[in-house]
């Protein structure tokens, strides 16, 4: 199998991607879910749907929505070109923050489904040991969440990976820059490079088949523990 | 001390109780499933809010709805033993019993790990996981947890209720013992009178929401609410005796109680060692002289206090001789007529040995 230094700088700009957002969603989307989990708001159902949304929408429609956002005339943009930055679209930084929304779901809903599997019980018991909050999240909560956590990472940097639509649409296709694998295979397919676009497709393929063996064993591993 | 009053709406559910204890040692809180015991723990715990009301503990407030103070559970100092004992799964049953203690400063630790894991017989237990353990081997884990935070106030909300008969008795001593020598005021909540009087005789009734009664045992009795309550749960009496011998050809245990003697089933106990019983009052006969060439063993001479009918039964509360230990027959309006039984008046009262129950027996 053969890959040009082109395939291999896409390859290391999407795992680059992946792995700056999987950080980043995992420092928003903790707390995110720990309030979903343990509220009884009314805007509960609201945070819910608005998380969810990039599971049904389109990649191209939340991308294009990002564009109009972040552009020089959209709300982002207007704001950071004042703070004298550079205009987000078909930029990394631009890449980033469109993929956090575009991946939300997928770190917090394992998440919140793990925190939710604590139940308020054992929560009460920690609290009438003593325990704030905040100690009983890092010393009951996380620990019993680690499935959950492994999970949430793993879906979110895969989800990641695949992305396309969104990328094409707010990122574009800059060499080094916004060019992930994905969009790197969409290029040689184009260019009727067959071969090329296999070797990064089974790639792909093997990658994404390996990582959901990974979390569905370790599931199966979990069910047999409790 | 204690005082409190919580008012709370939940659905159809209505909660009123108010509690006023000048002294707070062990109160045990009594009532069918439903009564709204649990209820009034967790808002003593403060993990549930009540509508409006008060809670003043030990002269501080921990919750008064018009003043807005409502102290978090974590910083309310009292301790919770559940009937599922919620130990963390993830931890070993040391780091169960470390986790509140850890979060305690030296100088508020009253009571030592290694004091709590001797009282509780814990020792074999510390590098297992809660997974590992029965049921009552969880229950006492639970317990010790409880316990070494130091609490100003132990609650315990049916703590046995998910036992059976054998591991209860071997729990039951650990209660009597952390009551005995620990000295920490304790709520006890149960739907099982045998349990809460082989603790305390001062009792609280509760039933829909409602505080009926508020006591010493034998003279809440007195009253046709907490009487009603009782008898709609079966009700048991309990007696303190001390192993006087054992007869295994036989097949029982001789007691003494207050100089009279009581024939139980037989037990594993040393001769001298206080042994706790419960009996049934509907399994009390009572009879105006002593019968001969009956195969009822045990004949407790004794005084009636106080006779009361409610619906078809008739209840008489007995004073037994040379003791200040009272018991409850359950008997026929016919029968107490026949007999001529009024207060003051002497007699016996019959019970079988087999339906005598061994409350606590440490193995």
């Amino acid at each position: 199998m053969h890959l040009s230094p082109a395939d291999y700088q896409a390859i290391y700009l999407t795992l680059k991607l992946a792995s700056v957002v999987t950080l980043i969603l995992l420092i928003l989307a903790t707390p995110l879910a720990w309030w979903l989990a343990r509220t009884d708001s009314r805007a509960k159902g609201f945070i819910s749907t608005f998380v969810a949304m990039p599971l049904v929408l389109p990649p191209s429609v939340l991308g294009f929505y990002f564009l109009l956002a972040l552009g020089p005339n959209g709300p982002v943009g207007e704001a950071v070109q004042a703070l004298g930055w550079q205009a987000l679209p078909f930029t990394f930084g631009g890449l980033v923050i469109a993929s956090v929304f575009y991946s939300l779901p997928f770190m917090v809903q394992p998440l919140q489904n793990a925190f939710e599997s604590v139940g308020k019980p054992l929560l009460d018991a920690a609290a009438s040991l003593g325990a704030t909050a905040w100690h009983t999240f890092f010393t009951v909560v996380a620990p019993l969440s680690k499935t959950g956590f492994i999970t949430a990472m793993i879906l979110t940097f895969v989800h990641t990976i695949g992305e396309f639509g969104v990328v094409l649409m707010i990122g574009g296709n800059i060499p080094g820059v916004t060019r992930v694998a994905s969009v790197q295979i969409y290029d040689h397919v184009e260019a009727l490079e067959y071969s090329e676009a296999h070797a990064l497709s089974a790639l792909m393929l093997v990658f994404s088949f390996v990582v959901l063996l990974i979390i569905y064993s370790l599931r199966s591993r979990k069910a047999a523990e409790s | 001390m204690m005082a409190l009053h919580f008012k709370s709406q939940r659905g159809n559910f209505d909660f009123d109780v108010a509690l006023n204890l000048p002294v707070l040692g062990t109160l045990g809180i009594y009532g069918p499933s439903g009564a709204g015991k649990s209820t009034l723990l967790n808002m003593i715990a403060g993990i549930t809010k009540p509508d409006t009301g008060y809670l003043t503990l030990d002269h501080q407030a921990l919750f008064h709805s018009e003043n807005r103070i409502n102290t978090p559970i974590h910083k309310r100092h009292i301790g919770l033993v559940f009937q599922d004992s919620r130990l963390f799964p993830h931890l070993t049953v040391k780091d169960n019993l470390c986790y509140g203690y850890r979060l305690l400063a030296p100088a508020e630790r009253r009571l030592g790990f290694a004091q709590i894991v001797e009282l509780l017989e814990l020792t074999p237990l510390l590098e297992q996981k809660p997974h590992a353990l029965s049921g009552g081997q969880k229950q006492r884990v639970a317990l010790g947890r409880a316990l070494l935070t130091s609490p100003r106030l132990l609650l315990m909300d049916e703590p046995l209720a998910s036992l059976d008969t054998r591991l209860k008795q071997q729990i039951l001593p650990f209660l009597r013992r952390i009551k005995n020598e620990l000295n920490i005021p304790m709520i006890y909540v149960s739907h099982a009178i045998d349990e809460i009087l082989y603790l305390t005789s001062e009792i609280a009734m509760i039933d829909q929401g409602r505080l009926l009664t508020q006591g010493v045992f034998h003279e809440v009795m007195q009253q046709i609410p907490a009487l009603s309550l009782a008898q709609s749960l079966g009700l048991e009496n309990v007696l303190h005796g001390q192993v006087q011998a054992h007869l295994p050809d036989e097949g029982y245990t001789v007691t003494t109680l207050g100089g009279q003697l009581l024939r139980i089933p037989l037990i594993r106990a040393a001769i001298g060692e206080a042994v706790s019983v419960s009996i049934a009052a509907s399994n009390v006969a009572l009879s105006r002289q002593k019968i001969e060439g009956v195969t009822i063993q045990n004949q407790l001479a004794g005084m009636v206090l106080d006779i009361q009918t409610i619906q078809h039964k008739t209840l008489v509360t007995i004073q037994l001789e040379n003791s200040n230990a009272h018991l409850m027959a359950e008997v026929t309006a016919n029968s107490v007529q026949h007999l001529q039984l009024q207060p003051k008046s002497k007699l016996y009262c019959l019970i079988k040995t087999q339906s005598i129950h061994p409350l606590a027996i440490l193995e």
